[in-house]
């Protein structure tokens, strides 16, 4: 229980390397798979774009994303709180995208461009 | 024992920095993702926006991926030293990160005057005179997302170099993390800007 | 901790402070002399209103463009420059440090930043009155075309079109973000890391719960409209066509973009001034709150839904359908879990020892008046009627039986709850029940009679019915009469307030440390709390609303006390 007891001196002053994680991932081997994916999806951005090419173009930007947000931010070691506020943010733009699509992108042009 | 668990204060164990650092990710994430959705809404509208995208140079695109990707990698290389007190080596890889981002926007300016000579400019003109109004769009939505993720390269560069200046005299070590974070996050933009304005033609 | 009594100069203690409180006040000041240029905005046009085409007494004519400058400003100058400083930032700043017992924000010097750059948003709105343009008058929401086309210039360049009025109002708006974003940051982080040993989450006052859950909303929902606002700015200065039709933009993603934020903004103004009903009607009731953990799970339902209700004022903007069904149920889901707050509300007061003093009677004022708001809110939020109803003052009604309350009702009651932790002095009672039945009194005459307006058919947007010959102001006069005569005497009773301010202030009667009696940690502290809040830190035993427990002999306990 001693860990959790912080008193508000210690908040002000925080101890100066200030991680707690307790371990790392292996940065390099993230770098190589991050290179990886990269080239797969440069490589598959050169055949004519089809829902599969999408798919895979997209699928691994996430993936990378996902790689840089949990190894290199360190949201691996975070508590549930930061992974909510993470998650939150592509609840509320997924609700933003579909809520919109239907009134801009679905919806039938009746104004002729100029 | 009950006493004594009432006592203390079940914190979520985060330094504060690094909390206030999410929070602030979370709401830059909300900008250019919404960013980005309106600029998806309307390349699902106009398929013909891939003629446009033709234009731009995937090859210094690429690189500039490549150059974020390694920085990334650096910073957090700085990360790590800093943990274990090492300062001349925070300096080298904060260094390294600042120069990966010089670079980047080295690319960029390359990039952005081939294409402004090309008369692909923020609003276009050649374009809207040549009767592709719809195309002066992309060029619109281009320039301002790499435009502001730009912004956000150079605001990611000058908080490293103030990390820098702090590690240099061992002040400070925890905003070698905190200025990593923010690159990350800029990292973390690019990777979703390239396969959009860049591969998905 | 123990605080230290350094010398300050004035500067320093007062004007460039980093202590929460200064900075507080300095919002909530800020926003009183912005509510009264709102006021004022609002005392012309509805003059103009009631008497079309005579001269205003302290202003003039009133020309048609200025009539739309006016209604604009006062709605951008009442959401923004009001609501969000004084129930945000104001609330916040005072509120947050002091309840979960810590000295200060978790970044000071961030929190004076947010306050001057909220300054400069101030003033850059007001300047925008005395560019040649003048201030933009295209209504509050900014819709595009009329915001990008609004001025016609014959030879048109880049620096001129920044110092429109439209511009001027995007910039003062998005440095107003900026400086809400910054103060959001400090109040979630001090939140999560700098409570007092023993505060839990579950013994954090709900006031405090409520501003961390209404700016965690406004975090979520800004960022899109900041985007959306470069839009804007990038089509009215540099000729792009993000919005405009004729190049391949859309109108319709601005409008999706704006409200996608201002719906959430509506539930941002409300919750931080239920939170302080949730912390005024215990202490009047002498009951405990009624379900503490359920209230807080309902708003943080309310979050969830506020990100999908926002198109319901779209309705007759030609979207589709389909998702205005969809959206109509959204709204119609969301007030289950106001109405259920209030229910718990309305179950503390049932079988406490009800003390209706100053503070309780503007909280049960606020519950009385948004009840009006919000069940209207009900029809407007199903498309059927809306449709109908959308362009008539039922709207303004509305909004203004929401916004009203909830802006100054709330703000009221916390004035008058905390005045005495505040300055150390009281309020003189006579003076401050005198201020509470006119503005009770003046509001409704004001807007009650706008609803039969409304549902009469009257427009909202027209200056001038007399410059209509197709349309008679004839049914309607009578009643913008009396709500322009009853808008004036609203405005002018306020003055009682600001004069109890001023003389209670300056030569009240000192006040107890803890005159109400309550148990949230900020009457441990002294009044006014000096620079660092607390003798000690306060260790909590318990959560906020220990009222008239059984075998004790006070009827309340104070957090930082441990029970016998």
């Amino acid at each position: 229980m001693d860990t959790q007891h912080i008193s508000q001196n210690d908040a002000v002053h925080f101890p100066e390397p200030a991680t707690d994680y307790h371990g790392h991932p292996n940065y390099l081997k993230v770098l190589i798979f991050l290179f990886g994916f990269f080239a797969l999806s440069l490589v598959v951005g050169y055949f004519p774009l089809s829902l599969v090419t999408v798919i895979v173009i997209f699928g691994t930007a996430l993936y990378k994303a996902t790689l840089v947000v949990k190894n290199f931010m360190h949201l691996k070691y975070e508590p549930v709180l930061i992974w909510i506020a993470v998650i939150a943010v592509f609840f509320c733009l997924i609700a933003f995208f579909f809520g919109v699509y239907p009134d801009i992108t679905a919806a039938k042009l009746d104004v002729v461009p100029r | 024992m009950e006493n004594q668990r009432s006592l203390s204060v079940p914190i979520i164990r985060v330094p504060q920095g690094r909390l206030a650092m999410w929070v602030l990710i979370a709401g830059e994430l909300m900008i250019f993702g919404g960013l980005i959705a309106c600029y998806l809404l309307y390349r699902l509208r106009y398929p013909e926006w891939a003629d446009q995208a033709a234009h731009t140079s995937t090859l210094i695109g690429a690189l500039n991926t490549i150059v974020l990707l390694t920085s990334s990698f650096t910073v957090v290389k700085a990360h790590e030293a800093a943990n274990k007190m090492d300062l001349k080596k925070v300096v080298l890889w904060l260094s390294v990160s600042i120069g990966g981002g010089l670079l980047f926007l080295v690319n960029k300016g390359i990039e952005y005057t081939t294409e402004i000579s090309h008369g692909f400019t923020f609003s276009s003109p050649h374009l809207q005179a040549g009767g592709d109004t719809i195309g002066s769009l992309f060029w619109s939505f281009y320039f301002f997302m790499t435009g502001l993720h730009g912004a956000h390269v150079i605001a990611g560069m000058v908080v490293m170099f103030l990390a820098l200046l702090n590690a240099r005299k061992g002040k400070n070590l925890h905003r070698v993390e905190l200025a990593g974070m923010y690159w990350h996050m800029v990292d973390l933009i690019w990777i979703f800007l390239f396969p959009l304005l860049y591969i998905a033609k | 901790m123990a605080h230290t009594e350094h010398k300050q100069s004035f500067l320093s203690k007062y004007v460039f402070s980093t202590d929460h409180k200064t900075i507080g006040a300095q919002y909530t000041i800020t926003g009183l002399f912005m509510a009264a240029l709102g006021g004022f905005l609002a005392y012309v046009f509805r003059y103009n209103l009631a008497f079309p085409g005579e001269n205003i007494p302290i202003f003039g004519q009133l020309a048609a463009n200025q009539y739309n400058t006016f209604v604009t400003c006062h709605g951008m100058i009442m959401v923004f420059w009001v609501a969000m400083p004084i129930l945000l930032a104001g609330f916040g700043n005072f509120l947050i440090p002091l309840m979960i017992g810590t000295d200060d924000m978790a970044f000071p010097k961030l929190n004076m930043l947010s306050y001057w750059t909220f300054l400069i948003s101030a003033i850059v709105l007001v300047a925008s009155f005395f560019v040649p343009t003048g201030a933009f008058g295209g209504a509050w929401t900014m819709y595009p075309p009329l915001s990008v086309n609004g001025y016609v210039d014959p030879n048109p360049s880049f620096f001129k079109a920044l110092f429109y009025g439209s511009s001027l109002m995007i910039l003062a708006v998005a440095l107003e973000f900026t400086s809400i974003l910054m103060g959001g940051i400090n109040f979630v982080v001090t939140t999560i890391n700098r409570r007092a040993p023993g505060m839990t989450p579950w013994r954090i006052p709900l006031a405090v719960w409520f501003i961390n859950i209404a700016t965690v909303i406004f975090m979520f929902s800004v960022g899109p409209l900041v985007a959306g606002a470069f839009m804007l700015l990038f089509d009215i200065t540099l000729g792009t066509g993000f919005y405009d039709p004729a190049r391949g933009g859309d109108p319709i993603l601005f409008q999706h973009l704006f409200w996608f934020f201002g719906h959430p903004e509506v539930y941002v103004l409300l919750l931080p001034s239920l939170g302080v009903l949730g912390e005024i009607i215990p202490v009047f009731s002498r009951k405990p709150l009624f379900g503490y953990k359920k209230i807080i799970y309902l708003a943080l339902l309310s979050a969830v839904l506020s990100v999908v209700v926002w198109a319901h004022h779209q309705f007759i903007a030609g979207i589709d359908p389909r998702m205005a069904t969809f959206f109509s149920i959204g709204t119609i889901l969301i007030s289950i879990p106001f109405a259920g707050i209030f229910l718990a509300f309305m179950a503390t007061l049932w079988g406490g020892k009800i003390k209706i003093t100053l503070p309780m009677a503007w909280a049960l004022g606020f519950i009385g008046l948004f009840l009006i708001g919000g069940l209207t809110g009900l029809f407007l939020g199903s498309n059927a009627f809306d449709i109908y109803a959308h362009d008539t003052y039922f709207v303004v009604a509305h909004f203004h039986y929401t916004l009203f309350p909830d802006i100054f009702f709330g703000f009221f009651a916390a004035f008058y709850f905390w005045f005495p932790k505040f300055t150390g002095k009281e309020l003189k009672k006579g003076l401050g029940y005198l201020h509470f039945w006119l503005t009770f009194i003046f509001f409704n005459s004001t807007f009650f009679l706008l609803f039969f307006n409304g549902l009469g058919g009257q427009h909202r947007r027209i200056n001038n019915y007399d410059l209509f010959s197709n349309i008679n102001i004839e049914p309607y006069i009578t009643f913008e009469k009396i709500a322009t005569i009853s808008a004036i005497c609203l405005i002018l009773s306020q003055t009682l307030f600001i004069y109890n301010f001023i003389v209670s202030w300056r030569a009240g009667k000192k006040a107890e440390k803890n005159p109400w009696q309550a148990n949230t940690l900020e009457w441990v502290a002294d009044s006014p709390p000096p620079h660092g809040n607390f003798e000690t830190v306060p260790t909590v035993y318990h959560g906020a609303y220990e009222y008239s427990l059984p075998n004790m002999e006070a009827d309340f306990l104070p957090q930082n006390v441990q029970a016998e």
